[in-house]
């Protein structure tokens, strides 16, 4: 699914049926879980976001106008639902990272220590870092989903890389080097 | 470039986002410094895991949830549109019964009374007074009256039975159908009692 107009006219065609709906939810409910997993680093309010974000898009569905990409649009009703939750959130209690979310079982494999440096991330580079480099948006839908600019998604990414580079450098060949600024 | 990469300028440089000069400098530093050679391997080895990460999948429970939420909201979207088509003629009967009850409160007494007047008038013998206008015309105009007054109820008490058997709760529908039925109660004792 490469998120094209086309396929945002297909989806809105076949809006009005509850079997699209079921179809657009099997497509991305993968993406939008994952993301929210590893924004909220908690899996239980993952799926709670999850549920938000799609009744959101079923109810906003017919109103899609197919000016941007379907998954621009989607990733962007989970990003905010993920905002909003975490803001929510923060006014009741901090976050566990205990309840965390479940990681590969490969140990030590870069996925699995990266997996678990992301919680400990700023959010503003995870948001960048999970959208670009595990989910694979380009800059210019990062800026449209997060309303930021391409150069700011960038350098916002850069330097994700860079606290996890800081973070995992034991982890990565020499395992006592960690390069000074 | 006697200094060590930033971070940043790395991550850039692995990119292609670095300026085609900024990106020459980079380069010739990488090559000739260790350090620099390791981190950009490290960031590399980052940039090139992140997209084999899992992709999780929620659990069965989170479409049932979404499934439920949509239905119960759509029930809610019908309970309001039929609040609307079966609230607003009622409440609309309700305005039409204050309305009249307005406009035919007192004066609607008066005009029950002269219907009682009249029907008694011929048996005092005062009917051979004949005032103006005609004592019959004064009476059939007080019995439609009272007759239209009955039905502008009748259809708010209807109007609210419809509206009830839809949304038995509806407390302001609850209100003017009792409301609406004290009047016609009040309105046909007094015409008895007036009548006799």
């Amino acid at each position: 699914m490469n998120g094209t107009i086309q396929e945002a006219a297909d989806t809105r065609r076949q809006a009005g049926t509850d079997l699209s709906f079921e179809r657009l939810y099997e497509m991305y409910r993968g993406r939008v879980f994952s993301t929210a997993c590893r924004m909220l680093s908690n899996r239980a309010d993952a799926e709670d976001v999850t549920q938000d974000v799609f009744v959101k898009v079923f109810k906003k569905l017919k109103s899609f106008r197919g000016e941007s990409a379907v998954s621009t649009w989607i990733y962007r009703i989970a990003v905010n639902a993920c905002l909003d939750f975490r803001r929510r959130r923060r006014l009741r209690q901090a976050i566990s990272l205990d309840e965390g979310i479940e990681v590969g079982s490969t140990p030590l494999s870069v996925t699995r220590l990266i997996e678990s440096t992301l919680p400990r991330m700023a959010e503003g580079y995870r948001r960048v870092f999970v959208l670009h480099d595990i989910q694979g948006l380009k800059h210019e839908e990062i800026a449209k989903v997060l309303g930021i600019t391409d150069g700011a998604s960038k350098s916002q990414l850069h330097r994700a890389r860079a606290f996890l580079r800081r973070e995992l450098a034991p982890y990565l060949g020499d395992r006592h080097w960690v390069r000074g600024e | 470039m006697d200094q060590h990469c930033s971070e940043e300028v790395l991550s850039a440089y692995l990119d292609g986002d670095l300026e085609s000069e900024a990106a020459g400098t980079a380069a010739e530093h990488i090559a000739e410094c260790p350090v620099c050679r390791q981190a950009l391997a490290q960031v590399r080895a980052i940039r090139d895991a992140a997209p084999a990460m899992e992709q999780f999948v929620p659990p069965e429970r989170v479409w049932g949830a979404i499934r439920e939420r949509l239905r119960s909201s759509h029930k809610r979207s019908i309970n309001l549109a039929r609040l609307f088509w079966v609230g607003v003629p009622a409440l609309a009967a309700a305005l039409l019964v204050v309305t009249l009850a307005g406009w035919l409160g007192q004066p609607a007494q008066d005009t029950v009374g002269a219907v009682v007047r009249v029907g008694r008038a011929p048996a005092s013998g005062t009917a051979s007074v004949s005032p103006e206008p005609d004592e019959t015309e004064v009476a059939d105009e007080a019995v439609r009256e009272y007759r239209e007054y009955v039905r502008g109820i009748d259809r708010a008490i209807d109007e609210c039975r419809i509206a009830l058997a839809e949304n038995p709760g509806n407390a302001r529908v609850l209100a003017v159908y009792s409301g609406a039925s004290i009047d016609r109660q009040r309105a046909m004792d007094r015409f008895a009692s007036e009548g006799q």
